[in-house]
């Protein structure tokens, strides 16, 4: 039995404007429910629905950094089917002229780079919100996210893995945020994903393609990994009982479930899918002139496949670190402010890949917002390649008391006496002692037992409180050992 | 085009619109009227030049500037059912976002 895993991600990305796509209410997450509504996003009979050109240019910007070809002339169209957080009946939405077609998105997993293929970008605007009350017999209903704008990007069956599907979620994120569209932040629904998951089973000769399930609410990029492996499993365990029958389904739509970790069938009506699509009379169709495309083009920065390539080029790094450091933009700034500060790139990287990292995630922040100043890390990632401080010691001592107090290290380091010790009399002194309270160490040295010589350096190490410059000792006990 | 009184069920089923058979089949009767008049619309020849003129040319779109739409009571005020914050409505069971 053979298997081929197909993955397509459909993402909704809220676009980060002023006011909603079709009319003036102010876009708030947080505000009072039902305190940004207006006669147009509450579908009221007579008004008029009018595009803002921010989202538009915005959501073209996100269609020429994909790549995606858009078209000369788009419209918009309305999406029919009934459900509360839906005021008007119909979402306004994008048929067959969407802001963007084909285009590209490069993912980076452990195992490289993959190019993934979007099918389509379009614009369309958010629903409301349910809140299902236990108990009550009836939900609430808040329509301040009504008529956000909305993007919505989707990609062709190309990931083949739970891995991949993280990664394109998390590139697809960083692409955003480097574009400054939208927030993309998952925990306050700014970006949303629907991962399509099926497979092919070649078995006996035959080939059998499992139902697409769309799996909905994932709130993380951890849990879209999660969802995706135990869907998978599921489709495979379901296809080991009940064989060739589990192609009697086409499609159907699946929830997550974060507590258990599964995913779970949910009641759909069988003529959901029949979304009536017409083009939207009250909006006439919107010409992609020269000027706008322009106007967008130039909103492109560098992006991230390309600020990758040139980490790797012009500071040596490795492909995974410089897509780490490129995940996020101000990590990947404030990378190349401590290299212009003066750090060697690749100790720079490592540094805040792994130490500051690690106390940005105790402290709940990001690396750069974590205060500390890039030249400051410069410096102290200096006293270490210069071997006037142990790394231990910078890392333990000296790094956290820069956070606190915002401190020069080099002065931390004179103050707390974490200098390194290169006096050379006093490093001969210790080394002596060394040799004559280890004798039998000492003799297996010269006896050839190269080993030998780490308890001698542990002893030098102890008597100096681990501030002896390791290399002096060394030097100083070969030196000593090959006299006598 | 016939339009048959299944799919005026199936559409009506899709709108929450409730009716008899003999509605059904009246509606279609009717619905199958108006299409054949639209469908006259056919019959004019169009040249090449001519497709534009389904495009309007005017671009209409806004600056994005927000300004202060309904206070919420009034917002409210309409609405079968409220609880002075939120619209109520009947519970829904498959919650399937779109």
């Amino acid at each position: 039995m053979k298997v081929v895993v197909l993955i397509g991600m459909e993402v909704h990305v809220q676009l980060r404007t002023q006011s909603k796509m079709f009319c003036r209410c102010q876009v708030r997450f947080g505000a009072p429910p039902n305190s940004l509504v207006c006669p147009v996003c509450l579908g009221l009979p007579g008004s008029l629905p009018v595009p803002n050109r921010e989202a538009l240019l915005k959501a073209l910007t996100a269609a020429l950094a994909f790549g995606c070809t858009p078209p000369a002339v788009t419209k918009f169209d309305r999406k029919n089917y009934y459900y509360p957080d839906l005021p008007k009946g119909y979402q306004i939405s994008q048929y067959d002229q969407p802001l963007g077609k084909g285009g590209t998105l490069e993912i980076v997993t452990q195992e490289g780079v993959k190019v993934v293929r979007l099918r389509r970008l379009h614009l369309e605007e958010d629903t409301g919100k349910n809140l299902h009350d236990e108990g009550t017999g009836r939900s609430r209903v808040d329509y301040n996210r009504a008529g956000t704008p909305l993007v919505e990007i989707v990609s062709e069956p190309d990931l083949a893995s739970p891995e991949e599907t993280r990664a394109y979620l998390t590139a697809l994120r960083t692409l955003v945020q480097y574009l400054d569209i939208s927030d993309g932040n998952m925990q306050e629904g700014n970006l949303r994903c629907e991962p399509n998951v099926n497979l092919h089973i070649e078995d006996g000769g035959k080939l059998i393609k499992t139902p697409i399930i769309e799996i909905k609410n994932i709130n993380s990029v951890r849990n879209v990994e999660r969802a995706v492996r135990y869907e998978i499993q599921r489709q495979i365990e379901e296809y080991q009982q009940k064989g060739a029958a589990v192609t009697e389904v086409e499609r159907a739509t699946r929830g997550f479930d974060a507590d258990k970790g599964t995913t779970f069938v949910m009641r759909q009506k069988e003529a959901a899918h029949d979304y009536r699509y017409f083009p939207e009379p009250d909006i006439p169709p919107i010409t992609i002139s020269a000027a706008w495309r322009s106007e967008a083009q130039a909103r492109v920065p560098e992006l991230p496949p390309a600020r990758r390539r040139r980490f790797m080029q012009e500071h040596d790094l490795g492909e995974y670190d410089a897509d780490v450091l490129c995940r996020d933009h101000h990590t990947a700034d404030y990378f190349e402010a401590v290299v212009a500060a003066g750090s060697a790139p690749k100790p720079a990287a490592n540094w805040i890949l792994t130490e500051v990292a690690r106390h940005a995630n105790e402290r709940e922040t990001t690396v750069a917002q974590l205060g500390l100043a890039s030249a400051r890390l410069a410096a102290l990632i200096d006293l270490v390649e210069s071997g006037r401080i142990a790394r231990t010691a910078a890392v333990k001592k000296i790094l956290p008391l820069m956070l606190d107090s915002g401190e020069d290290p080099e002065r931390l380091m004179t103050t707390l006496g974490l200098a390194r010790l290169d006096d050379e009399n006093l490093l001969r002194a210790a080394a002596e002692a060394a040799v004559k309270n280890n004798e039998k160490a000492a003799a297996d040295y010269r006896a050839g037992k190269q080993k030998a010589l780490s308890a001698l350096m542990g002893f030098v190490m102890r008597e100096t409180q681990g501030k002896a410059n390791p290399d002096t000792v060394r030097s100083i006990l070969e030196e000593l050992l090959s006299e006598e | 085009m016939p339009i048959e009184p299944d799919e005026v069920r199936h559409v009506a089923e899709l709108s929450r619109l409730e009716m008899t058979p003999e509605e059904a089949d009246s509606l279609a009767d009717d619905l199958q009227k108006i299409v054949s008049y639209i469908d006259r619309l056919q019959e004019v020849e169009l040249g090449p030049d001519d497709e534009a003129l389904t495009y309007f040319d005017a671009d209409v779109h806004r600056e994005d500037r927000t300004a202060s739409g309904l206070e919420r009571a009034d917002a409210l005020w309409n609405a079968p059912d409220a609880d002075g914050e939120f619209f109520l409505v009947p519970k829904i069971l498959a919650k399937d976002e779109e």
